[in-house]
């Protein structure tokens, strides 16, 4: 109890108010601009924080992460390019919304989900970090492979015309991520000899290339055509439209606690990461719908969904990072080389013998979260003025900021890598193949093939391996008892359509 | 008249011209040598962003920017235990503005475990950060505490051994061999991974650079050997490989290399500004207080020594154990 107070009382100073609203700032900001991200505003950030206390230090970056999840929903909503993997199943409502002339209450609608969701993560992870800690230490290779075959098969599911495209764009995105160097015997694969690619094809490059420069091709080949579109207006002149009250809170709560609870157990998980959380959880809120055919034309609860789900994410991610020292994401890495620097040793005694520390840092998080619900309110009406200026002007600056922030974040290689994808972003959205399926195999592809190897290796050809790992099990059951449902119901959907 | 009395005067110049073209294109080519660094140097680091070693090489870069009043821009190049960085380092020029960082293994021992496109007189080598602390270790609840009741369970049940690296692989297929085990090697992605499948029970035994040294204190983890030649600092008790009747010990470094040929005068300046920055307090204070690596720094001719004796019992170690 006296740790938790010393700990609060460390947290709320004016220097780190100060700074953590600086990172929420920054976090939205470089966010909301397609192909920046948040992660580029923690890679530059670290430097700086070698001149800040520990606690001042992490809640600059913690701040910029947590700004950095809002402000992902802006570029995905205003104009269907989303800055990030995590932000790609915001379109699928946030855009259609815009279109009707509904910008601002969508965004509205993403900051009231990923600040609740964000709130209520950090909750768990201040009460129950350490037990749910031990949970995650239990999840072995094969535990690990069966949750990530559990989510192929969610987001398979959820993907609309064709099962059979869908599959192949997983596949391809599998393919691609397998590019790079064995796990194993360190032996090059697809690289064709060249250096750049041996550590793997960029996930920056891939996914701003795929899921939002793609998208700008799209839009501005349709534009020269004269058949696309102005760009919707906010809706800043029909406030009817665009009213976001309490009502409509209480209307999204049932998916935002949902989506919350999903995202707040991946993130709890290492590894897996905002994106799948953010699809799954928009995939359950779509299933347990009375009206799903109303996602993807413009549903409130979609864009709530979604961004509960990966805005939970960043706290709940603090759990492996806390105690066993493993960073969910890349931003979580970056956050981990911050404590290193500041000589914290994140681990299971880091509970017990920093405690003073530890309740710092959860300070210093609630006090980002209060910062990101404050600026949220006027960010958000000033992100939807965005939509007010000609698409002539707003496209060629967001390919602009596209390739620069890939040339920082990683190498003029990559940027090349990048026209390449957004070639084939276009091609798949003109071929009507799911980008999504293709960025989930991508993401979580690396992962489920080393825990599979890891799995064989360790089991040895014995079964008894399997047989005794009951939550690898469940899963497992769980994946196969999904397929089923998901098979039945696409022969049902079948046979109404042959009568 | 005129135009032929021009054309004269340019004829006549010409060999001036060229003489003229030719000490300027010395002169300058000396300035480049006395007056290096004039632009930013890019420092690739073969460990992912957020380690221990990556928090090292970034620190050592911020002192060596105050020693050359030029940015040093760190790039993180992960992956294969540092194969990856050392083969795009091999491909940059060696003009002084690009240098790489990983452990020693990377270019002493890969060239000979792994087809690679570079080998270990690619490159110049310029000076260590610290030195690794390398052992064999396992779970605080694993059903043998030291190396004989390691060997003695392993005849029994086999043993699972997390790697990371072709080289951390090959020694316990050493292991495997002399003692009559059957050892499953499980390939991992690093260090943390590593300690908490060892605590986890998902593994029984693994190879760690140094990691471990944090989860000594609680009893997690317990140390069964030194892979270094001799023992370890923080594990007085427990025996270096070399006392157990194994020729070699896997003593490593984290250390700076640059593509072989850089000017001599360069080569000279930038490894003296490279021993300073390692030697500052602030990178010796996290090596040794808050990683505990010994912060031992060594000269050029030292380094290359070294990584040239090690890479000859590579060689002849991968030459005895090919078929």
């Amino acid at each position: 109890m006296h740790d938790l107070l010393l700990g609060l009382a460390d947290a709320f100073t004016l220097t780190n108010l100060l700074y953590i609203a600086l990172g929420v700032l920054i976090g939205q900001i470089f966010a909301a601009a397609p192909g920046v991200g948040a992660l580029m505003a923690i890679t530059i950030a670290v430097p700086f924080t070698f001149y800040l206390s520990p606690v001042t230090a992490i809640g600059l970056l913690v701040g910029i992460n947590k700004g950095g999840t809002l402000g992902g929903a802006v570029s995905a909503i205003l104009m269907n390019t989303p800055g990030s993997p995590e932000a790609t199943a915001t379109t699928f409502d946030g855009y259609p919304m815009s279109r009707k002339g509904q910008a601002l209450k969508a965004l509205r609608t993403a900051h009231a989900s990923s600040v609740t969701g964000d709130a209520l993560s950090d909750l768990v992870l201040f009460l129950v970090a350490a037990p749910l800690a031990l949970v995650a230490m239990r999840m072995g290779p094969l535990e690990m492979a069966a949750v990530v075959l559990v989510a192929f098969v969610v987001v398979g599911g959820m993907v609309g015309n064709s099962v059979l495209k869908g599959l192949i764009a997983a596949a391809l995105g599998v393919l691609l991520s397998l590019v790079g160097t064995d796990p194993e015997t360190a032996g090059e694969r697809l690289s064709f000899g060249i250096p750049e690619l041996m550590d793997g094809l960029a996930i920056s490059a891939v996914g701003i290339g795929v899921l939002a420069l793609g998208e700008i091709f799209r839009q501005a080949i349709y534009h020269q055509r004269g058949s696309l579109h102005r760009l919707p207006d906010a809706g800043l002149g029909n406030p009817a439209q665009n009213h976001f009250g309490w009502r409509d809170y209480r209307h999204i709560a049932p998916t935002i606690f949902k989506s919350t609870g999903i995202g707040t157990l991946i993130g709890a998980i290492p590894g897996l990461g905002s994106t799948a959380a953010a699809f799954l959880g928009y995939a359950s809120a779509k299933r347990s719908a009375k009206n799903p055919e109303n996602f993807g034309k413009g549903d409130i609860r979609g864009v709530a969904a979604t961004e509960a789900a990966n805005s939970a994410v960043v706290g709940s991610n603090f759990i492996p990072l806390l105690s066993l020292g493993i960073p969910g994401n890349v931003a979580a890495a970056l956050i981990l080389g911050a404590f290193v620097i500041h000589g914290i040793t994140p681990g299971p005694q880091l509970f017990t013998d920093q405690a003073r520390l530890v309740y710092a840092i959860f300070g210093a998080m609630v006090i980002g979260t209060l910062c990101n619900l404050f600026f949220g309110l006027f960010t958000m009406r000033l992100f939807a003025k965005i939509i007010r200026l000609p698409l002539q002007l707003i496209l060629p600056c967001v390919v602009l900021l596209c390739v620069t922030g890939i040339i920082v974040a990683s190498n003029l290689f990559s940027a090349w890598l990048l026209i390449g994808f957004a070639a084939l972003g276009f091609l798949m959205r003109m071929l009507d193949f799911s980008f999504v399926t293709f960025i989930i195999g991508f993401v979580l592809g690396p992962m489920f093939e080393l825990n599979v190897r890891q799995s064989v290796l360790l089991a040895d050809g014995n079964i008894g391996y399997l047989l005794d790992r009951p939550i690898a099990c469940a899963f497992i059951l769980l994946a196969l008892v999904l397929i089923w449902r998901l098979s039945r119901r696409q022969a049902q959907a079948g046979k109404r359509l042959a009568v | 008249m005129l135009s032929a009395l021009t054309r004269l005067k340019d004829r006549s110049r010409l060999p001036l011209l060229m003489i003229w073209l030719l000490v300027m294109a010395g002169v300058s080519s000396a300035q480049a040598d006395t007056d290096w660094p004039n632009k930013p140097l890019n420092l690739l680091v073969g460990f992912s962003p957020g380690g221990g070693a990556d928090t090292l090489a970034r620190l050592v870069a911020r002192e060596l920017e105050s020693e050359l009043g030029q940015p040093v821009i760190v790039r993180n190049i992960a992956g294969g235990g540092g194969i990856v960085m050392a083969t795009s380092l091999k491909f940059a020029a060696a003009d002084g503005y690009t240098l790489g960082m990983a452990a020693n293994s990377a270019f002493d021992g890969m060239p000979w475990v792994a087809p690679l496109r570079y080998d270990t007189y690619d490159f110049d080598y310029l000076t260590t950060i610290s030195q690794l602390q390398n052992a064999l270790v396992a779970s605080g609840n694993a059903p043998f505490s030291n190396w004989d009741e390691m060997i003695a369970y392993g005849r029994q049940h086999g043993l699972n051994y997390g790697s990371v690296s072709p080289i951390t692989r090959e020694v316990l297929n050493m292991v495997a061999e002399r003692e009559g085990i059957r050892i499953r090697i499980i390939p991992m992605r690093g260090g943390m991974e590593i300690m908490n499948s060892l605590i986890g029970g998902h593994i029984d035994i693994a190879w760690s650079a140094g990691i471990h040294q944090a989860f000594l204190r609680n009893g997690k983890i317990r140390v069964i050997a030194s892979l270094n030649d001799e023992r370890l600092r923080t594990s007085p008790q427990q025996p270096a490989i070399t006392e157990l009747g194994y020729p070699m010990g896997y003593t490593g470094y984290f250390m700076f290399a640059v593509p072989k040929g850089m000017p001599a005068q360069i080569h000279e300046r930038l490894s003296a500004a490279l021993i300073r920055a390692s030697q500052s307090p602030t990178v010796a204070q996290l090596a040794e207080q808050r990683m505990g690596f010994p912060n031992i720094v060594m000269s050029p001719e030292q380094l290359t020594e070294f990584i040239h004796s090690a890479a000859e019992d590579y060689r002849r170690a991968a030459a005895d154990s090919a078929p």
